[in-house]
Order: structure tokens, then sequence, then C-alpha cells
């Protein structure tokens, strides 16, 4: 690993177009080779791979040494992997000549997130590129990594399902490339990042070990969700090999509004109204008025004349709901003082006012030789603020940027055209972008909202976090890569790193009394647990019952109980302290005409968070994670109170550190508060259906994969041991249509509500599961034509105790028994053995049997990231 | 060196990779080496200094097609074909060209530009079709003995026409004379002229139907494409000169060609000849005037009507019509005219079809594998007919068809529209 003794390591190359980063190379233990060393590394690389899919060429090493950003590099070698074998064969090699490893796309990242600063071996991973599968059951697609985007949409367009997230570079760009930089695009204020459509992923460890990681949702409690991590981690954690994508059901139609406003303010407000009327576009983009003129000139999209803003809109959904939704936008548009309003219902008329906003790189791009596209987030109430920043700071520079928005999510990318041989003209765009991420932080948003942080930002990370927070990002980095040798100096910048580079962290700001408590209480705790693992607790209720067999001590992290609901019903969001209570939560938001789509249960918000519950009624195909956009946490080994995530749709920039809590039952510390995404309220009913299981199942199943089904909240069949079932469905109201064509029936709440009572029936169940009094089996992901029969038998099995189940997703099985029989075995075995997941709780052990990856490849990373965030930084 | 003008085209390159799924040589191996991105970015190296003229540099330069569909998909408007001819210009002055490339350079670039040499080598050709040579090399298997790329490559060589259908053509000029109201230039170009006599022939007819006076401009030269894309700029400037004396000597206030290539060529002779003050302006007014025959046929004096016989037809789009002069519906417009055939667009008709001027003999083996690419979107359309806009494409489809085994029949638009022509054909 190390050089040899007495020999100087070769001088690294710096190539022009290669910022000067040696302050941030410095720590690295990753070698530089000299000729010799990387003729032996090209050779054991073919060796593994293929001679003729590895190149070592100086040429062919250059095309690899760049990505949309201006940085050269140049790696060592560059492997093209068919297989995750393959891909793991060459990151071994690599680590054995002590080399870094970056893997990449298409590289068309705006970040540097694929350049090979450290130089070592470039994982080219375009040539592992094949659709695995589509299962239009589930609604899931399994994808290599190097499928690019619209590849995948073009493939399953006839399968009525849809690839939500779709950033600018769709066609170009890989789904591993997106998913290492958790990407957004146009459609993400409806559908959330790429965070939220990934289901699960398999990865090459830095050390070469193929890994499945756990479900991002359906998962045993208590196992942290890796697969979250690692998505928007930039390559730095793991090499990913396989994804599985969440997909949803293709929209029925889409309608287009432009408006054109006097400014950005009243652009915006016109945003903010047309969100506080409930309304959900499926983009709401934002042009500024320099962006305006300047797509005019090139592409004439006749675009208003003078406007200050446009604002482009679209609206999904059946004809008859579209044209509603339509309607009362345009009014809403024009009430805030619209100059102007068009409204396009069909392709034509739609590609014509999307004209000047695909424009827009084009035009940008021709103003000089280079084009820098920024990319930061505000919440979105103060996104006219930060467009009237970024007006001021191209004034202050002379520079003409022009600002276009994904407005819906308050993520900006003022574009600011300049030319590389102008010294002057570089300096002045340069202070400009160092403006912009200082302006978009004072604002509270985020220095990147779909871009990464890559090698471009990362000095800019100590911009938006403290020194604990920079420490526990390195720490998670350590966890997964101690020698950092997978996509070094990207993503997260260490506290050393930030201090070399002459980069004071943010100072924290003065904590709450609540805040302050959580801090005193982990101290006291850890003082207390003497070695043992001092665990939160919220409720209490299920404290004990953790990680069970080990020497626990709770300790309740908010004495203080009940704390504040702060709604921002603007922002569509609210902070919330851990210890709410879920019930207080849910009449706040019903005051504001809002709601969650995944609302809490169980005692506290906090404990909620913590264990991300598997529940099997939700429709939405949501969990915990999912309505989480920022935590503030206690950890680190002083320890000390982070703040992870913002109050925005792209929330992230470096690690999703917010994911490493939700659902690990408080092993990485307590949550102190969270700030959750609302939605406005719609008006939901109840529906019943009862029959044959077969049937029942059937109608259920058609109802699943109908465009309807972006409609439906709950849905349970719950079978029973002579093989009749009953279904109940919680939907909103456009649903009913649906609804009804699937046999199923309005009923009124008054009557009883299974799908409300079901929560605390399952924690019921799940905490005599714990005391060893009963079994739960859980499984996921049965295909549909074997989901009968299992669930008829899972009825027979649990003899009267509850079976819940939603088709094609998840089933929970109560079982009345200390230990479970022979049958429930089996009944496990069959649903691996048709390809899905199931597990067993009891006795306290809630992961029990967890397929396909062995628990101790998770546990082992989960224990890692357990120690590293309770030490604190490294020696280097 | 890589020159100013091409420099300023690199500088451009923002490296957005928004050309790589276009690019059909990328999508053939997923390597950035092979892709636009990537080779503006080993000009962008070679310019520094960082690596020489051969090597890497010299092999990505020729596993480009040019057929520049990446500049149509380039939101910075960088002219790849332009910095390309300008990097192989650079490895050819290093004498770093691979000998494939200067075998063909031997082979095609210099007869190519003498056109009484040209025909002496259709002639030679031709015999060799008819004398019997052909059927005893591919009856013996013979062939086998033949280079590879040629090899691959025999099979493709259209059948020679003869000396009688030279007489054909000068017969339909004359009577174009009688019969038109407006004078229009057509340009011969070297192969089509040498080896394509029924498309030249199909050409003069539908342009005399249309009502056009058509002069053939046996003085023009090669357009010079062959040349520039080689690398040899200096030499495309001396016919270009050639040519557009030939065609002022004319004096006709329209010009026409029927191949893809040659047309971008032409229409970019402004360029070629910036710096050259005798001649920028007169290669201004001779591109303005120059049009492809598919447009030219939509704005002559007369309409014209064409009868199918109930087959299915196809389009293969001609690189450089379409990302050269942006000519991609005119064609179209044409074929979906014919009643009684029937016209479907097959899947990624745009895609080049890998034959690409000296391209199929340079670079034979990914030729192939884009042209057999190309036969799995032919085969999804299962025409009786493909229609062609090119004479390299036409060759190109032609070793397709039989690679493929279609049965589909290769023709130049000209000749499936001038069999389909309603109404009485002048000197018919």
């Amino acid at each position: 690993m190390a050089t040899a003794a007495g020999t100087a390591p070769p001088e690294r190359e710096r190539l022009t177009g290669a910022p000067d980063r040696a302050h941030l190379l410095a720590g690295l233990t990753v070698r530089t080779l000299d000729g010799p060393g990387r003729a032996a590394l090209v050779a054991d690389l073919r060796a593994v791979v293929a001679a003729d899919r590895v190149l070592s060429g100086r040429g062919e090493r250059l095309a690899y040494g760049y990505d949309a950003t201006s940085e050269r590099w140049l790696p060592d070698a560059v492997a093209f992997p068919l297989t995750a074998e393959e891909a793991a064969a060459a990151v071994r090699v690599a680590a054995r000549h002590g080399v870094a490893v970056v893997a990449r796309g298409a590289a068309s990242g705006l970040s540097g997130g694929a350049v090979p600063v450290a130089g070592g071996v470039v994982l080219a991973m375009t040539r592992m590129d094949r659709l695995l599968g589509v299962d239009t059951a589930r609604r899931t697609a399994d994808v290599e990594p190097g499928l690019v985007n619209r590849t995948l949409s073009d493939r399953i367009a006839g399968t009525g399902l849809a690839y939500a997230p779709d950033p600018a570079s769709y066609r170009v760009s890989t789904l591993g490339g997106n998913v290492a930089e958790n990407s957004g695009g146009p459609h993400c204020v409806l559908y959330g990042v790429t965070s939220q459509h990934v289901e699960r992923l398999e990865v090459v460890t830095a050390e070469g070990e193929r890994l499945v990681l756990p479900h991002a949702r359906d998962r045993a409690e208590g196992v942290p969700d890796l697969t979250g991590i690692l998505v928007g981690s930039e390559g730095t954690l793991a090499v990913i090999t396989r994804i599985t994508v969440r997909l949803v059901p293709q929209a029925a139609g889409q309608d287009t509004l432009l408006a054109a406003f006097a400014d950005p303010e009243a652009a915006c407000a016109a945003v903010s109204r047309v969100v506080a009327a409930g309304l959900l576009p499926s983009t709401l983009e934002l042009l500024d008025g320099t962006s305006t003129a300047m797509v005019e000139r090139s592409a004439h999209a006749g675009y208003p004349d003078g406007a200050g803003a446009v604002i482009l809109m679209e609206v999904e959904g059946e004809a008859s709901d579209r044209a509603h939704q339509a309607a009362a936008a345009e009014r809403l548009l024009r009430q805030a003082g619209a100059l102007e309003v068009r409204v396009a219902t069909d392709a034509a008329q739609r590609d014509a006012l999307w004209a000047g906003r695909r424009a827009h790189y084009g035009a940008m791009a021709r103003v000089a030789s280079h084009l820098w596209v920024q990319d930061v987030t505000v919440p979105r109430p103060r996104l006219a603020a930060m467009i009237r920043e970024v007006e001021a700071i191209a004034r202050r520079h002379r520079l003409p940027i022009a600002t276009v928005a994904h407005a819906g999510d308050g993520n900006l990318h003022p574009d600011i055209p300049y030319d590389p041989q102008d010294p002057d003209q570089v300096s002045r765009m340069r202070a400009a972008d160092r403006e912009i991420l200082e302006a978009c932080v004072a604002l509270g948003g985020s220095i990147t909202g779909e871009h990464g942080v890559g090698i471009d930002k990362l000095e800019a990370m100590a911009l938006m976090y403290t020194e604990a927070e920079l420490a526990a990002m390195t720490a998670v980095k350590r966890a997964f890569d101690p020698a950092e040798r997978l996509n070094p100096v990207k993503a997260v910048l260490s506290p050393g790193a930030a201090r070399r580079a002459g980069r004071t962290p943010r100072r924290p700001p003065p904590p709450s009394d609540a805040e302050r408590a959580a801090l005193e209480a982990l101290r006291q705790a850890r003082i207390a647990a003497a070695g043992r693992r001092a665990l939160p607790v919220g409720g209490g209720r299920r404290a004990a019952l953790a990680f069970p067999g080990q020497s626990v001590h709770p300790f309740v992290a908010d004495p203080a109980g009940e704390g504040a609901i702060r709604v921002d019903a603007e922002n569509l969001t609210v902070e919330v302290a851990a210890g709410t209570a879920p019930a207080a939560l849910a009449a706040a938001l019903d005051r504001a005409g809002l709601m969650l789509r995944t609302p809490p249960d169980g005692s506290t918000v906090g404990g909620y968070l913590a264990r991300d519950p598997f529940r099997p009624h939700r429709a939405t195909g949501l969990s915990a994670r999912d309505a989480v956009l920022a935590l503030t946490v206690v950890t680190g080994p002083t320890p000390d109170l982070c703040r992870f995530g913002r109050a925005t749709t792209k929330n992230v920039a470096g690690y999703d550190m917010p994911r490493l809590w939700v659902g690990s039952w408080g092993r990485f510390g307590p949550i102190v508060s969270a700030v959750l995404r609302l939605w406005p309220r719609r008006e939901t009913a109840l529906w019943r259906r009862s029959g044959a299981l077969a049937e029942v199942l059937d109608g259920a199943d058609r109802l699943l994969s109908a465009p309807a089904a972006a409609a439906l909240r709950e849905m349970a069949v719950v079978p029973d041991p002579d093989g009749a079932a009953q279904a109940w469905v919680r939907a909103e109201l456009p649903a009913a249509g649906a609804l009804a064509a699937a046999g199923f029936a309005r009923v009124t709440e008054r009557d009883g509500d299974p799908l409300a009572e079901l929560p605390a029936a399952l924690e019921a169940a799940e905490i005599r599961a714990a005391r060893g009094e009963a079994a739960i089996l859980y499984a996921h992901g049965l295909p549909p034509r074997i989901e009968t029969e299992r669930l008829a038998e899972a009825a027979r099995m649990a003899a009267g105790s509850p079976v819940w189940a939603l088709p094609g997703a998840r089933v929970a099985v109560c079982v009345d028994a200390a230990e479970p029989t022979g049958a429930a075995r089996a009944w496990l075995d069959g649903v691996r053995a048709v390809g899905g997941e199931a597990w067993l709780s009891s006795g306290g052990e809630p992961w029990r049997g967890i397929a396909p990856s062995p628990p101790s490849a998770w546990l082992r990373l989960a224990t890692a990231l357990e120690r590293t965030l309770a030490e604190g930084e490294a020696a280097s | 060196m890589i020159g100013p003008e091409a420099l300023e085209e690199l500088e451009h390159c923002n490296k957005c990779g928004f050309c790589l799924p276009v690019c059909p040589t990328y999508r053939e191996t997923g390597s950035e080496v092979a892709s636009p991105r990537g080779r503006l970015a080993l000009m962008e190296a070679f310019g520094l200094g960082e690596i020489g003229a051969g090597g890497d540099f010299a092999q990505a330069m020729d596993l480009c097609l040019g057929c520049r569909a990446c500049e149509r998909a380039c939101p910075s408007g960088v002219r790849f074909g332009r910095a390309l001819e300008a990097a192989r210009q650079a490895v050819a002055e290093a004498g770093e060209q691979s000998p494939a490339v200067r075998r063909a350079g031997r082979l095609l670039l210099r007869p190519v530009a003498d056109p009484a040499r040209l025909r002496g080598l259709a002639s030679a050709l031709r015999l060799y079709q008819r004398s019997g040579l052909r059927a005893l090399l591919r009856g013996t298997g013979l062939t086998a003995l033949m280079p590879r790329p040629l090899r691959t490559l025999e099979p493709m060589l259209p059948e020679v026409p003869a000396a009688a259908a030279r007489r054909d053509l000068q017969r339909d000029l004359e009577a174009s004379e009688a019969s038109g109201e407006v004078t229009v230039a057509l340009f011969p170009g070297c192969v089509q002229d040498a080896l394509f006599g029924p498309a030249q022939r199909a050409t003069v007819r539908l342009l005399a139907a249309a009502g056009a006076r058509v002069r053939y401009v046996e003085g023009a030269a090669c357009c010079g494409a062959l040349h520039a894309h080689a690398g040899d700029r200096e030499g495309a400037r001396a016919l270009a000169r050639q040519t557009i004396a030939a065609f002022e000597a004319v004096g006709a206030q329209r010009y026409v060609n029927n191949a893809g290539g040659c047309g971008a060529m032409l229409k970019e002779y402004p360029d070629l000849l910036r710096d050259d003050p005798e001649w920028a302006e007169r290669a201004r007014a001779f591109a303005d005037r120059m049009e492809d025959l598919s447009v030219a046929l939509g704005s002559l004096p007369r309409p014209l009507a064409f009868r199918g016989t109930g087959v299915t037809v196809t389009y293969q789009d001609s690189c450089h019509l379409v990302n050269g002069q942006g000519v991609v519906d005119p064609p179209r417009r044409l074929l979906q005219s014919v009643a009684g055939d029937r016209f479907v667009d097959m899947p990624a008709a745009q895609d080049c079809c890998g034959s690409a001027g000296i391209y199929n003999f340079t670079q034979t083996e990914m030729s192939m594998r884009i042209l057999d690419r190309k036969m799995g979107n032919v085969a999804a359309v299962a025409p009786d007919v493909i229609v062609t806009a090119n004479p390299g494409c036409t060759l190109q489809m032609r070793l397709g068809v039989r690679r493929s085994r279609s049965r589909a029949k290769v023709m130049h638009l000209a000749e499936y529209l001038a069999e389909r022509l309603e109404g009485p054909a002048p000197g018919g």
C-alpha cells in the first residue's frame, strides 16, 4: 500500500484546467503511480476484467478525466466492467495497488463528481447498461447502473408506468449517476427527487465485496437505511452495480400554462397562491427577465415582451380533473397579477410554450465560450429574495447572469457565461459564484439542489455545516471507506481538510432549551451506560425491547416532552419537536388544511421516525423516511447538535444524513426535532369490498395498476382462514370511479375504520412479539401469481390473528405463538423462493432471517457507522 | 497543429455530453474515446501539447464517421465537423495517418479529383463485373484472397452503367432544353456521375418534368468532401474553386445536387474559402443558389405527381443532408406524395448507416457493426424499397441488404420518384 521506504512518491501530474487542489489532496493515502506502477495496475486489471476493456493510453485516459465542469484530471487506467463481479474484482485490484477508484456514468455532472482528482482507476459503467426486468405488479424496474435515464423511459413506455426523475441531462445521464448525485429535474415538485425512487441497491464496497443493501422502506426495524445513505453519496461510499427503481403510473395527460409577470416577486407570490390553494402542479418552472429576453433573442419562442419573470406550470391527470386544475390555476395566476396567461392543451401548443425553457441552456451557452450552471436551493417563500440577490450579484460583478428555477422546489440555476481565457472574467465569475452560495445559505437553503457537491463545492460545504456536522459526515465516509479510496475528496469535507483549505466551518447557532436538554441527556446517559449502548427513547413503550440480548441504557432524550409545532403553510413544511405526540401534530396540521402523506403513529414523532415501522397498508409506497426534509440530532464524541437537511424538497448537500437516523432505533444518537414535508389536505373516504380472496386481490390489483392509483392512500386486504377476504381502501375522492369499477363500495368511518386502527394493532402485536409472546412474519415483493396462495396459507397459519396485505407490496402476519411453527418457517421460505423478501419478528429479534443479504454484512456496516460517529474525526 | 478556427470550436464545448447518445460509435462502444466529446477533449489535449498526433489521437479521429449527428445535439453550437477536419489535417501533417487511411487516400482521393481517371476505373470495374471475373472469384471463393476490407465491401460495388447510359442522359438533357422554363445547373458529382448513371438520368428527368432546362455541369470537379474530411483542406479548396468557376460559366440562377454528402460540402464553400479574398464572395453566391434535389423539386414551376405500385417504402437519411443542411422533411414529403405506395419511417432513420465517405474502407469492422444495427431497424419496417439520398449510403445499404438477407431494393430518391412519375416525361 505505502510507497517503498526511501523513494519519494511520483508527483501527481496536473493538467491545464485542473485547479490547485493540493491542500485537499494532502491528507490522502492513495498512491500516485509512475510508469511501471501504472503498467502493473493495467496488467492486473486486464487479468480480471478483459484486455480490451481496460484503457491505458494517455489520450484514452485523458478522455476519462473530465465531466461537464471544466476540471481536467488524469486517471491511471479505465476499466469497463460488464458484471458486478468484474466491478468488484477491479475494485480489489485497485485496493491491492493502493489507488483510488472513481465510478463514472456519462460524466454529464456539473460538480466534478466523476473527475479522478487523485488518479487511480476510472470504472466506466456505461457497458453495464441492461434493463434487467420490469415488475408491473410491484411497480419497480431492476437496472444496471449504466442504463441511460431516457432509455429506461423508452423501454418501459408500453407498460403504463414511468420513471419520474427527469434531470435536464436525462437523454445522456445514467441511472447510476442519477443515484450517485440524487438527481432532480422539473418533475420533482410532484414526485420528489431520485432518493424517493430508489428501493434497493446492490453495491461493491471499498474492499471489493459485493453487497445487497437493505430495502429503502420495507425493512426490519432497527436496520439502518443504507440504501438511503448511498443515494447522493457521489460514489464515495460504494460502487453501485444494480438499482431497483420505483415506477409511478404514467400520467393520463398534461396541460401546460405559461404566465408572465412584471417581476420575480409577483411570479413567486403567484406560485405561493397556487400551492396554498392545494393545487399540485407536476412542474413549476420560472425564468427570470434576463432569461426571457435571452431565449426570445435566440429561439423566438414568443414569450411575452418585457416580462420580468415567466412561469411554466404543468398539471397532470384525467382530462376532466386536469381541465378543472388548469382553470383554477389560470384564475389564481391572473388574480396574482399575471400580465398574460396562456394555456396549452395539445402537444403542439405545449411544445410551443416549452420552447423557450428548452432553449435556455443553448441560448446562454452561446453568450460566451463557456457557461457555468450554478445550482442552489432556498425555502420556496424566499425564492424571490434569492433571485433579487442573484441580480444584485450580477450587477456587482458585471456579468450577464440569467436564472431559471424549479420554482416549486425553491431550486435556482443562475447561469453565468464567461470566457475561461479571460482571467478577469474568470475571477469575477468565481467571486459571483461564491456570493451566490453565501446568499443561499443565509436564506436557509442548500448549496446544491441537484448537481451535487463533487469537487466544485467541496470547500463551500464549510459555509453550510458546522465542524461537528462535517465531522459526522466524515465519520460516515470512514465507516464505509476507511482508506479513502472511493472517489476521494468529493462530496464531504473533513474538518481537517477545511482547516487546510483555510475554511472556517459555520458557527453553530445557540441551542434551544430542548436542544440543550437533549445534549445533556446523551452526555449523562453515556456516562451511566458505561460501555453499554445508550438508547434514546420517546414514549418508552418499546425502548427496552430494542437491541435484544444486548445491554442497553435507555434514556429520555427530550424530557420537555411535547415541543413546539411550527407549521410553515407557505413552504408546506412543519418543524416539530421529537417529543410531540402524533395526535397533537395531526390536529395542528388539520387546522392548517395540510397533511403528511405518511402520518406518524406510536407515542412520539421522534420515536416514530427512529423506528420507521413496517406498515403494510400504505398504498403510496412511501414510509416515514419520505416525509423527512431535515433533522436535528445529537451525535458525535462530544456530543454535539447537528442539523442535516434543509426545509426544501432538494434538501441535501453532502450525505443525506437524516436517512441514517430514520429507522435505525436511535443507535446513532437521539433525534431532537424534524422538518417534515406537507401536502395540501385532500378529502378522503373509505371503501370496502369483500368476497373470495382471489377476487378481492384481483380487484385490488386492478386498482393499483390504474392511473387512479396516485389517489390511493391506504389499502389493506385481510384474508380470513376460510378463504374469504375483505379489502379496505382510503383514497382521495377522484379515485371513486376506479374504486367502483374494481367492485368497492363506499362505507362510513363511523361503522369502523380498520385502516386507522391498523398501526396500533400492529404495534401491540410487535410488543407482544418482542416480549416473546407472539411472532410476526413480514414479507414484501410477492409476485401476484403466488400471492393468493401465500395469503390463504398465512390466514390459516394465523388462525384468527390478523393478516394484513397490500397486494404486490407488503404482508404482515401475526401468529399467536411464542416460537414460530414449521409452517411459519415454510411460509417464509416460500416467499423467498419466489423472489420476495421475508423475515420474522419474535423473541425480541426483529430481523431474524432477513434475506437475501446476510445480516452480518449490513450489521458490520451499521456497527462501523455507530463506532465512527461516536469517535469523531480520525487522526488524519 | 490545430488551426485557430478549430480551436474556437473546442473552446465552445462545455463537455455537457449531450452529444453522446446520438453518436453511432459511442453507441457501439460505450467509450468516451469514441464519442464527440471525447474527440474534442483529445483535440484540446493535442492543442495543449499534452499528447501527440499519433497513437490514441489518430485512432480516435479515424474511428469517427464524421456524420455530424453531434452537431444537431449540441446546445452550444460546436461545429464538430470543422474541428474534426482540422484534427485530421493535423494527423496527416504529422505523418501519423494509419495505413488504411493512407491506402484509401491513394485509392479514392486522387481518382475522384480527376473525372477521366475515375471513368477509367469505372470501366475497369465494369469489366470485372461483366467479364465473369467476379463470378469466377465469388464462385471459387477466391474473394477470400482479397484484403479483408475489400472482401467485406466487394458485394456492394454497384453495377457500373454502360456507355449507352451516358448517351441516354445526353438525350434527356437536350430534351429539357426545349421544354424547360428555368435554367438549373446540376452538379454531376464524381462517384455519382461515374457509377450511378440511373440516378443521374432520373434526376434530370425529374427536374425536366418540373420545368427545368437542365445543364449538366461537366466542368465541375469533385466537391472535395472526401479530401476535407480526410484532412486535405487545401486539396478541397482547389476543387471548390474549379467547381464554382464551372457553375458560374453556365449562367443558371439555380443550382441542384443530388448527393447529400456533396451538397453539405458545396454549401460549406463559403467557410472553406473565407480567407481567400478572390473567392470568398463567389463561394457565398454559389452556396446560396445550391439546393438538394428534394428541396428544389418543391419550388420549380411545375408540380409533380407520382403513382406507385403498392410497395412499402422507407427512407435512410443522408447524414450530411440532415446534419449538414438540415434537410429532413422535403424528401419525406415527396415520398408521402406517391399515390399507391406506403411510406413508413424506420426507427432511427437519421442514424448514420456506417458508410461515411471512405469510412467503410478504413474502419470496416465498426462500419459493419453500425450497418447491422441499421438493418435491424430496417427489418422493423420490412420495406420493399429503401430510398437513399447519397451515393455512399446507397452502396452501404445495398451491402446491408445482402448481409441481412433482406428482399428490399435500394434506390436513390430520384430513381424511385422518376419511375413513378405521372404524365408525359419529356425525352422519356
